[in-house]
């Protein structure tokens, strides 16, 4: 149907994005929008290292064989060292805000956004 | 023939985020991510980048689950 | 029935209005064409004689775009220290049960998992690893002790803080000393050596090992922190 991957990695990584997303808006548990969070952020990760993927390619090191740095037969090193490093953040992010989950779990007994009064009634 | 199995590695994690968002237990959600960062590390590797799949292997099997899990032990279980 | 009515309209308008914002994203994706090489090419040419390092992705991370890297150290610093500030430790941990299959394969395990971390540290430049990656392995070392030993094992504070402290110093030292030998932060101040071999790179084995120490520190912290709770 198409003539190379990259449509397709393009479809349906934004499709896991709008169910993460879609995740995020509707569900009202904390934990589960975090989760859904981290879902949305892995769709991100997948789309930008699955488009700089052609078939064929070797990974950028230099190894038994390969001496010489060509790009015609390796893949962009670019886009993997950004996402290398975002990776390590996300979770580091991620644990920031279960924290303040896990908090304030303690504080009220609840999780839910929408019994959250804490700053006088909403009526 | 390489490129059906990222096609399928890439359906597989979109059933799996559906049933992490849509699933009424959160445990259940917890650990299906987990599988979700094993399939995401199969196709990183398979898009010849092996740096970024160890880092998501080392990620996902040892932190990532403590933190989760963790955080789903000292809050409630049930979603609602 | 008249409510009834108004809602389905405006669901249908907010129905009409997502599919269309997703039909002309995905066309947008879909005519960006990301596989053409720029930089990357770039990149690629000048990486043998610039670096020496056998692995572009190292000398992208730690030598062309040291000063990335600088700034996002300093988010991960930042986030473990708001996690630090919301649970604080306690003296209780979740995980204090004896189980001494898990006892015999962690005292097995813990040296070597500690061996590959650092392994996979100094050989960054030559094979997919790094800081980061070495530096959570080893994380992941001490987070195994925290399940097995229970509340007889904890951190010593000061050695952890003094670790990481020390290589963000000197992280931040040697982009200044680059600054100062040569023209731009977090160039080559070292002889460069021979690709393929342990000792080559020039600086980008002391940037990782400065990495690898951070993150291992930082991480460590973070599993203990989430570990060890703390009553409100």
């Amino acid at each position: 149907m198409f003539d190379s991957l990259h449509p397709l990695i393009t479809m349906i990584s934004l499709a896991i994005f709008g169910v993460a997303l879609l995740g995020v808006l509707v569900k009202k548990n904390l934990f589960k929008i975090f989760l859904a969070f981290s879902v949305a952020e892995s769709a991100l990760f997948l789309f930008f290292i699955g488009n700089h993927y052609t078939p064929g390619l070797k990974a950028p090191i230099a190894a038994d064989g390969i001496t010489r740095f060509d790009p015609a037969f390796m893949v962009d090193p670019l886009p993997q060292a950004m996402i290398l490093t975002t990776i390590v953040i996300g979770i580091a992010v991620s644990a920031l805000g279960l924290s303040m989950v896990i908090r304030y779990y303690k504080l009220t007994g609840h999780m839910r956004i929408d019994k959250m009064d804490e700053l006088g009634e909403e009526q | 023939m390489i490129d059906f199995l990222i096609l399928s590695i890439l359906l597989s994690l979109l059933v799996a985020s559906i049933m992490i968002v849509f699933s009424e237990d959160l445990s259940h959600s917890v650990i299906t991510y987990m599988g979700f960062g094993l399939g995401s590390t199969l196709l990183y590797f398979l898009f010849s980048a092996p740096d970024v799949a160890l880092t998501e292997a080392v990620i996902g099997a040892g932190i990532s689950s403590t933190v989760y899990l963790v955080a789903l032990l000292q809050t409630s279980v049930h979603e609602s | 029935m008249n409510l009834k009515r108004t809602l389905r309209v405006e669901t249908l308008l907010v129905a009409l209005l997502v599919s269309v914002t997703t039909l002309v994203l995905m066309q947008i994706l879909l005519n960006l064409h990301l596989a053409g090489h720029s930089l990357g090419d770039e990149i690629l040419h000048i990486n043998a004689a610039s670096t020496q390092s056998a692995n572009a992705v190292t000398s992208v991370v730690t030598y062309f775009r040291g000063l990335d890297t600088l700034g996002e150290v300093s988010i991960l610093f930042l986030s473990i220290f708001g996690v630090a500030l919301h649970m604080p430790r306690g003296s209780k941990n979740l995980f204090s049960y004896h189980n001494t299959l898990l006892y015999i394969g962690v005292s097995i395990l813990f040296p070597l998992m500690l061996l590959f971390g650092v392994y996979v540290i100094l050989h960054g430049h030559l094979s997919p690893g790094g800081g980061f990656q070495g530096g959570v392995i080893i994380a992941g070392a001490f987070l195994l002790r925290f399940l097995t030993y229970g509340d007889h094992y904890e951190l010593k504070e000061r050695v952890v803080s003094l670790s990481e402290s020390l290589s963000g110093a000197g992280f931040i030292v040697l982009g200044l000393l680059g600054l100062l030998v040569g023209d731009r932060i977090f160039t080559q101040i070292l002889p460069l050596g021979t690709l393929g071999e342990l000792l080559s790179g020039g600086v980008i084995e002391l940037i990782y090992i400065f990495v690898g120490l951070k993150v291992s520190a930082e991480i460590s912290l973070l599993a203990e922190h989430f570990v060890k709770a703390h009553n409100v």
